[in-house]
Parts: C-alpha cells; structure tokens; sequence
C-alpha cells in the first residue's frame, strides 16, 4: 500500500475513533455536569485540623475608599494574631467591593470558601442565594455582644428573616466634601456649603468664574456610580430599591429626575468634566483643588485631608425634596462549609474586629462611621471629633439614609444601574431611555426569582 | 530487527519476539505521549465537550442544580443587547488592533531589516513590550492616560491641545486599548515578518534592483508575494490574540464606560464570576470557541498548505 | 543614499525606537519619586528615592508573589520539558497507530488556548479539590503542544546515524533520548524554555481565576489588584515601583536572551 493510502485509511479510521470518543464523553459528562456548585450539603471542603495547632482563617477584605487602608486593616489582623496565639488569621486584600464578591463566589463555588469575609452588606442576599453564609444569632446569644450597640441605620440590612447574618463593619454614606479656600476665593461664607442642589450648581459656577477651581463639582459615575446616585434619587424623592428583594425602582420619575440634574451638571451647567468620573481619581482632584466640591464616601475622609493643602469641610449631600443618603460599606461574615472548630474561632475574630473598641479605632484611621453607639460615646471617638469635625457629617446623615440597593443577583443589578448612568452622563441615552432599559434589564433578571 | 526508512524512522517489525517484549516495543511509543497527552485531554479536549454540555443546561443563582434548557441559553444572548454590544466590541478591537499592528510590524521589519546598525537598538525597542506582563503593560498604559497627571496628558498640554480622558468617555475608551494592544503586539509580528523578509532569497531582490525596481515596486510586486504566507500567519495569530483580550480590560476600564470595552472574554468571566451563571457562560464560551476555533485553524491548515503541505 | 537624508532617517528612527521605550521608561522613572512628590507638580521627581520601591515591596506581600511566580513558572516548564520531550521523540520517531489521531489532537491545544476553557477547567480543580493551590495554576499546562511541536522539528533534524550508533552500543531509549536528542536540541530548548517562562511569568487570566488568597498569589495578580488597590492619582508612585517590581526580572532576561527569546519565537511560527 502507498503511504497516501494508508494515511487517507488511518484518518479515517481515526476520525471514526474521534467520533466514538465524542459520543462517549457526551453520554458521560452530564453525570460529570452535574458535580457543579450545589447546596452546601454536596460541597465538600477540605480543610484537615490537626490538635494543638493554632486554627488559620482565611479572611477576605475589600478596600473601597481611599487611602491606605489595606496597611491599617493590616495592622489590626497582626495586632488580633499577637492576642491570639490559637487562632491566626491570614488576610488577603482582595481588590474593590465588586472584585471581593466575584472572589468570594469564585470561592464558594470553588468548594474553597474564605472562613471570614468582609462584603457589602447589600451582598448578604447573593450570599444566601449561594448558602454561604452562617447565621449568626446563637453565637450573639452565647457572647457578651450586645446587638443593640450597633447602630440601627446599620443593622437593619443584616437581618433576612429575622436572623442576624453578618455584622456592621466599615459602613459609610456619601458625604458632600467642599473647599473651604475656594468658596472664599469666590465671596461665598467657608462655613456654609450649598444645601440644596440648586445652591450646588449657583455656588459651582460662582467659584468657577472666579477661579477658584477648575471645575465646580464632581460625582463619580465608573465604580460604585450606582450608590452616589441612589443618593440624587433618595433626594429626589424614592429610593431605588423595591418593596423586596425580587423587585427594584429604576424607571421612576424620580430616578429620572435625580439622572437628568445628575448629567446636566457637565452639559448644561458645564460645572462637571463630561464623560464618566473617576471613582478613584476624583478624590486627589478634589485635595489638588481641581474640584472645588466632591460627593465621595466618608471613608475617604482621612486620606484627603492629609493630601488636601487647603481646610476641607464636609456636609450633608444637598437635598432636592429632602436630605438623603444611602448607607454603604461593608459588613462582616462567617462562612459555612467548615468545621465547628473554625466556626467558632471565626467568631472569635469577628467579635473583636466588632468590639467597640476595634471598631472606634478603624474609624478614626479611616473615616468610616463608627458602627457602634458605645464608640461614639467614647473617650478615643469625642477627642477624634474635636480635631477632626468633618467626621461627625456622615454620622448625623444616618437620620435620612436609607438601604443601599440590593435583592437578588445584586453585583449585577448594581452593574446594570452603573451602566445606565455611564451611557448617560456620556451622552449615549437620554437619562429616561437609560433607566428604562436598566429597568427591563434587572426585571428580566429578578424575574426567576419572584 | 529495526528497518531504517528513507525518511528516518524506525519501524520495528513484529514476529520472532517473546510476548512481553513485543509488548514493550509496541506500547512505547504510547507510553511516550502518554504523560503529555493525559493533560491535553483532561484541560483541553474534555473540557471542549464539557462547555458544550454546560451550554445546553440553565444553571445560575436562581436555578443552582443545572438543567437540561436545549438552545435556550444561546436564544437568550441572541436577545441581549449587552451581549451584542459584547460581540460587535470585539469585532471593532479586531478589526482596530490587526490590520495596524501587522501593518506597522511589516514596516518594522522592513526598517530593521534595512538599517543594522540601528537594527539591534530598534528591534528591542519594539520587541521587549512582548514580555512584558499585560497587567503591568495595563498599568503603564493607565497611568499614561490619566487624566491631569499623565504623560499623555501632560504631552496635551504642552502643545495646548484639549485634554482627552480617554478611557472615560465611551467613543474612545476602545480606541485606546487598541492603541496599547498594538504597542505591545506590533514587535512581535514584526519579529515573524523579519524572519519572513530575510528568508527571501537575496538574488530575486538584487534582480529586481538590477531591473530598476525602486522601493515602492521591490516591496509591492516582489516582497509582499513571497512573504504572502507568512503574511497570513502573522494576520491569524493577531486576530487570536486580540481575541483573547483580558488583562488589559481588568486593569484598566472594568469593561466600561457603560460596556464599551467589555469584550468576549471579559463578559465570560462577568457572567460566570460575577453574576454566577453558568449557563450562560457557558454558551458564550462556546460561542467564544468557536470563534478562535475558526482562527487557529485558518492558522494551521491555510498557512500550512501556502507553505506547501502538513507533516504530521 | 546621501549623508544628510540618511542622517535624518536615522534620526527618525531613534526617536521612533524612543517612542516605544518612553511609555516603560516614564514608569521607571516614577518608581523612584517619593510619595510626597506630587505628579501633578513636574515631569520628572523632584529627588530620587529608592523609599517607594521599598514602601511597594511592603505594600503587598511581593515576596510571597515572587516566589510562588517563580514556583509556577520553573514547575511548569520542568514538567513540560519532561513530557514533550517524550511525546516529541514519539512523533519525530516513531510509528504507530493513531499517530495522526493524537497529533492532531495535540494542534487542538494549540488552537484552543486556555483562556478559552476556564470555566469547565475551574469546574474540574473544583472537583479535584485544588482551588486556590500552586498546583491548580500549573496542572493544565503540564502538557505542552507548543513544546512537543519544537522539540518533535528539533529531533527531525537530528541525523539517524547518532540514534543508531547508540542502539548499537546497546542503549535503551531514555538513555538515547537523555543522550543524544536532548543535548542536540539545546537551541529549541532553550528557545522554548524562554518562551514558556515567560508565557507563565506573565499569565493572568487562568491565576486570578484560581486562586483567591494572598499566599497563593503570582505577581501578576497582585500586581492587578495592587494598581486597583491604589486609589487616587497620588499612588501612582507606589503602582509604578510595584510595575517596575514585576517587570524587571524578566525584562532582563530579554535583554540577555534577545537572540534566543526572538529566534525562538520566530521559529514557533513555522511549524
């Protein structure tokens, strides 16, 4: 036989094998499909605990604000290890509050779930989605953790069914950061920041002409866009989340209202730079005085004032029907799939990065509202104030916020939300045809869960 | 007994051998690929099959367990407008990123290939973004195009142009990761034109000199023809690779603004890692497949046959 | 050509060759700017401090990052050298039912990179187990087309004689493959040893899926979440040394291996 021959012989004979091995792998792999992320009960975790050994956490952190705060949350782990000689915990930063979600489910559907994880509190619900997450009510009752301590504004978005599933731990509202030099370079009083959005766009253009900055105001719409603008829509009369979880408001009037005054600000009153803000450049622009007004989180609070040369004040966002907030950040959790073992030494480290003392000290480092009444009774928290007055706006806003946006699948609805004012602000669609489509967008989504 | 071939293998053949040593001869070959190839099937070839299962099932966050859907997820991306926006930015990168950094790399190579003095200064200059980590070609690109503080804008700034934000503004963020793609790509086409340009026999060339050819003929009537399949090569394997964009989205745009830069690799780990649906991962990673599948093997077998027949 | 347009050519390439070194180098040279030193205020730092670079390497576990990279890269490229090796000598050799078959089984994986099946591979270090370990990021690429494909060309090329000769002597086969093939292929093992490394040192996609804490991270992982880490324009300093960090080992091998990293490139294109 010619070598042609048998070559053209041996591919088909090995095409013919080919489609045998195809047909088989096909019948086989559904079986081997269905070894998929599943209840808890089906995932097994490996996690071998030997006597005597020091128990290590695995713990996940974001950092969402600016500043080096994965330095200080740093400090605090070491600090907890030095205490804790039989539970060590070993942190790993994990990138913005989006990117730890994605982690985190990565994680658990990985069969690898972190022991400890600090998530936005609007999570909690993909978190049961997955059944990940353990409550956490018997662990309170069984310590001395006084649930009461905790503020209510923050506490609220822990429970689901009446059971406790996490604990307020780095929470935040936007506050309205200003400049106080150039409000006077343009003949305004420091100590009186615009209150209503009206005022915002008077004062902007105002301290533009007399240059007192480049440009007047800057709300940042790439991460977290969703949340800042929650805040216009709160102001503007209703928030964005539905009546439960299944449901969301992102069509209404209201949210219309909030996104057109929202993309004005850069075509009409030309007081914002056009095109999608920065969330992370927008605070070195507001302490380079590039910006004489910023809507950021409170916890990056410490890291403008020491890169600000000039006095920076903050405020309450300015209203439009009312004042108005959400609240934001993250709280902390535990995690299933391990032993009792880890569980409780989970617990451990959480109700010392909870205690009031932990707590008041991440607040003075960062800018966070301090999650607990007692820490604001404290000695550590009325000598910060003092010095640093700025710190107490995000605390006394927590009277008109409300629930950050969340329901099921809520990294996504977040997502759909953040594209929605992107195409917006960038001139894409109309701020009504944007919110229409996020609207028919999180419906088709929420629909399989109603 | 070994029987030498004309093209040098050994065949062994068979009879007047105890059992257990025919076996070895026989198997040997077998057991060589053995080890290498288990990998290639258990992370390459089952997984082909196992995607493909995975796409005809629903399984996300509503409905963990998956189930049998058929075609569903596929109908379901067909009719969403993210997934179109996807598919038609990928296609925009490609047709973006291929045709310039082949281009610029054919003038490259030509460049180097005149010039030898400047030949080894200009050839790492272009070549060494090749090795370089995306993620840290993303990072340089990022910094560069920051707004107020970066080079670019600082560039603008000098000759009183208008500053550009370009990765925040939807027109021009894809744009802009096709500028670094092709700043890292182009020296590496450039390197297999190079190779391609200096295997043309000299002879033709100094003919074609001889006859009067200028550069514009030599290049077009002479060198492009011949270098034709590497050409082809070249084009394949920047289309995969643009294809295969990732790092560069994750560092520096998130996939936005508002979806701009979100490309098909980038929407497959959204919707799987983020948004937990596998199905519909899945079906977009076949569709993905499908699509570099075609690519590469354009690749292999067009490229192949230019060059004059397969050996396997 | 005359003197002065040969000047001027020569003169827009150098600045031609800058245009492409300036953006790395403009990183390089704010890895060395303090932090304090705003990069609103001027081009080039104020004064040159080697503090940011140790402040980055503090900032994230980068020695963690390095040694498990280094791990990754020179694990994998063993157990590849290993496996293609054998499998090349088999192609370049051999005859055999289904050579065809599992030949163009391995151009399969070339064609279908990995980037492409990352979910169902996750799946399958899920149901092995080896989520977020060193192991899972190596596993998939043990086998190497790529490699099997060089070394099966190298071999070709390799005069039967030598193999002969050895059968003679009464060699076995891994003597003659440890012997005589390997030692006569060392331009394309090199070739693809370089390339490799360098494909692994720089591989994001398929760690950052894999792997979610810090000890188990590569460089390139840290590096992403490091830049993303470092809000506001004012870190750039900390992200630009933490780049140079990253980049530098294996910018240097380049420039020691040019040669061989660009002839082995080019060879893999010509199959």
């Amino acid at each position: 036989m010619s070598g042609k021959q048998i070559n053209s012989q041996i591919s088909r004979r090995n095409a013919v094998k080919l489609g045998l091995a195809g047909a088989l792998t096909g019948v086989a792999l559904p079986r081997l499909a269905s070894a998929s992320p599943g209840p808890a009960a089906q995932r097994k975790v490996n996690r071998s605990q030997s006597e005597g050994e020091p128990v290590t956490l695995s713990y996940f952190y974001p950092v969402g604000v600016a500043g080096p705060l994965a330095k200080v949350m740093g400090g605090m782990v070491d600090t907890f290890n030095a205490e804790h000689p039989d539970v060590q915990v070993e942190a790993s930063f994990t990138g913005s509050y989006a990117d730890t979600s994605t982690k985190v489910q990565t994680a658990v559907q990985g069969d690898n779930p972190p022991d400890v994880a600090v998530l936005l509190s609007t999570d909690l619900q993909t978190m049961l989605d997955l059944d990940a997450v353990l409550p956490l009510d018997d662990f309170i009752a069984g310590s001395d953790v006084d649930a009461d301590d905790f503020n209510p504004a923050f506490f609220q978005d822990t429970q689901v069914e009446d059971q406790t599933w996490c604990l307020p731990f780095q929470r935040s509202t936007p506050v309205l950061y200003y400049n106080k030099d150039a409000l006077q370079t343009a003949g305004l009083d420091p100590e009186t920041p615009p209150q209503t959005w009206d005022e915002l766009v008077d004062f902007s253009k105002k301290i533009m002409e007399a240059d007192g900055a480049k440009w007047g105001v800057e709300i940042p719409s790439t991460t977290s866009a969703y949340w800042l603008f929650q805040a216009l829509a709160i102001q503007a009369g209703k928030n964005l989340n539905g009546d439960d979880r299944a449901h969301v408001n992102f069509n209404t009037p209201e949210a219309t209202e909030a996104l057109t005054w929202m993309v004005e600000l850069s075509t009409k009153n030309e007081v914002m730079p056009t095109g999608a803000v920065d969330w992370s450049a927008a605070p070195t622009d507001f302490s380079s005085a590039t910006t004489a007004f910023l809507y950021h989180s409170t916890g990056s609070l410490q890291s403008i004032l020491s890169q600000a040369q000039f006095e920076v004040g903050t405020a309450f966002l300015p209203k439009n029907k009312q004042f108005g907030a959400p609240t934001g950040g993250g709280n902390i959790y535990i995690f299933k799939d391990t032993s009792e073992e880890r569980q409780q030494a989970a617990w451990t480290f959480l109700q010392w990065m909870t205690s009031t003392e932990q707590a008041t000290a991440w607040s003075l480092a960062s800018g966070y509202v301090p999650t607990r009444i007692s820490s604001t009774e404290s000695d550590e928290w009325k000598q910060y104030i003092a010095e640093t007055p700025q710190a107490t706006t995000a605390l006394d806003q927590l009277q008109y916020a409300k629930p950050e946006l969340t329901g099921h699948q809520s990294g996504q609805l977040q997502k759909i939300m953040d594209d929605a004012i992107q195409a917006a602000v960038t001139e894409q669609e109309t701020p009504a045809d944007a919110l229409e489509n996020a609207q028919q967008r999180a419906d088709s989504i929420l629909e399989q869960f109603r | 007994m070994v029987q030498i071939t004309s093209d040098s293998e050994i065949i062994s053949s068979a009879p007047a051998r105890p059992t257990w040593e025919r076996w070895r001869h026989l198997s040997a070959p077998y057991l060589l690929v053995l080890p290498g190839f288990v990998f290639v099937a258990g992370f390459t070839i089952y997984p082909i099959f196992s995607v493909i299962v995975r796409s005809l099932m629903k399984q996300n966050l509503a409905q963990p367990e998956p189930a049998w859907t058929g075609l569903a997820n596929f109908q379901h991306l067909l009719n969403d407008p993210i997934f179109r926006q996807v598919f038609g930015n990928t296609i925009l990168y490609v047709v973006m990123v291929v045709p310039a950094a082949v281009v610029l790399g054919l003038i490259f190579a030509m460049i180097v290939n005149q010039n030898t003095k400047m030949g080894s200064f200009l050839r790492t200059a272009f070549f060494y973004p090749i090795v370089l980590p995306l993620v840290s070609v993303a990072s340089v690109w990022l910094f560069i195009m920051t707004p107020e503080y970066g080079l670019l804008s600082k560039v603008t700034q000098v000759f009183n142009l208008q500053e550009q934000a370009l990765l925040r503004s939807p027109d021009t963020a894809l744009l802009a990761l096709a500028v670094v793609g092709i700043w890292r790509q182009t020296g590496f086409y450039a390197i297999f034109l190079l190779a391609g340009l200096q295997g043309i026999d000299r002879d033709v060339e100094n003919a074609a000199r001889l006859d009067g050819a200028g550069i514009f003929r030599l290049t077009v009537d002479i060198r492009l023809p011949l270098l034709w399949p590497t050409l082809v090569f070249v084009f394949t394997l920047a289309v995969a690779n643009a294809l295969q964009t990732l790092d560069l989205i994750y560092v520096m745009t998130g996939g936005g603004p508002s979806n701009a830069t979100n490309l098909m690799l980038f929407h497959i780990y959204e919707t799987q890692f983020a948004f937990s649906n596998t199905g519909a991962a899945s079906a977009l990673s076949v569709i993905f497949l499908i699509m570099i599948g075609t690519v590469s093997a354009v690749q292999i077998f067009v490229v192949d046959r230019l060059k004059g027949g397969t050996s396997a | 050509m005359h003197k002065p347009g040969r000047t001027i050519l020569n003169g827009f390439l150098i600045l031609l060759g800058l245009l492409w070194i300036i953006p790395l180098l403009w990183v390089a040279v704010t890895a060395f700017r303090s932090q304090t030193d705003s990069i609103a205020s001027s081009l080039l730092p104020h004064e040159w401090t080697l503090d940011t670079i140790r402040v980055a390497w503090d900032a994230a576990p980068f020695g963690r990052y390095y040694v498990n990279t280094v791990i990754i890269a020179f694990g994998i490229l063993a157990v590849q050298l290993v496996t293609s090796t054998f499998a090349a000598y088999a192609f370049a050799r051999m005859q055999f039912r289904g050579r065809e078959l599992l030949f163009y089984l391995y151009l399969l994986q070339m064609m279908i990179p990995i980037s492409a099946l990352v979910i169902p591979n996750y799946i399958t270090m899920k149901d092995l187990g080896l989520i977020n370990t060193l192991v899972a990021i190596m596993l998939p690429y043990f086998g190497s087309a790529m490699g099997t494909f060089f070394l099966r060309q190298s071999f070709r090329s390799i005069p039967i004689e030598y193999e002969e000769s050895a059968r003679i002597d009464g060699a076995g086969l891994l003597r003659i493959i440890w012997q005589i093939y390997l030692p006569n292929a060392k331009s394309a093992v090199l070739a693809f040893a370089l390339i490799s490394f360098s494909y692994h040192w720089d591989d994001f996609f398929w760690p950052l899926i894999v792997t979610s804490s810090d000890s188990k991270r590569p460089l390139t992982v840290g590096l992403a979440l490091f830049t993303q880490a470092s809000e506001a324009g004012a870190a750039w300093q900390l992200v630009s040394a933490a780049t140079m960090l990253v980049v530098v080992p294996v910018l240097a091998l380049f420039l020691v291996f040019q040669r061989q990293f660009i002839t082995g490139y080019a060879h893999s294109g010509l199959k």
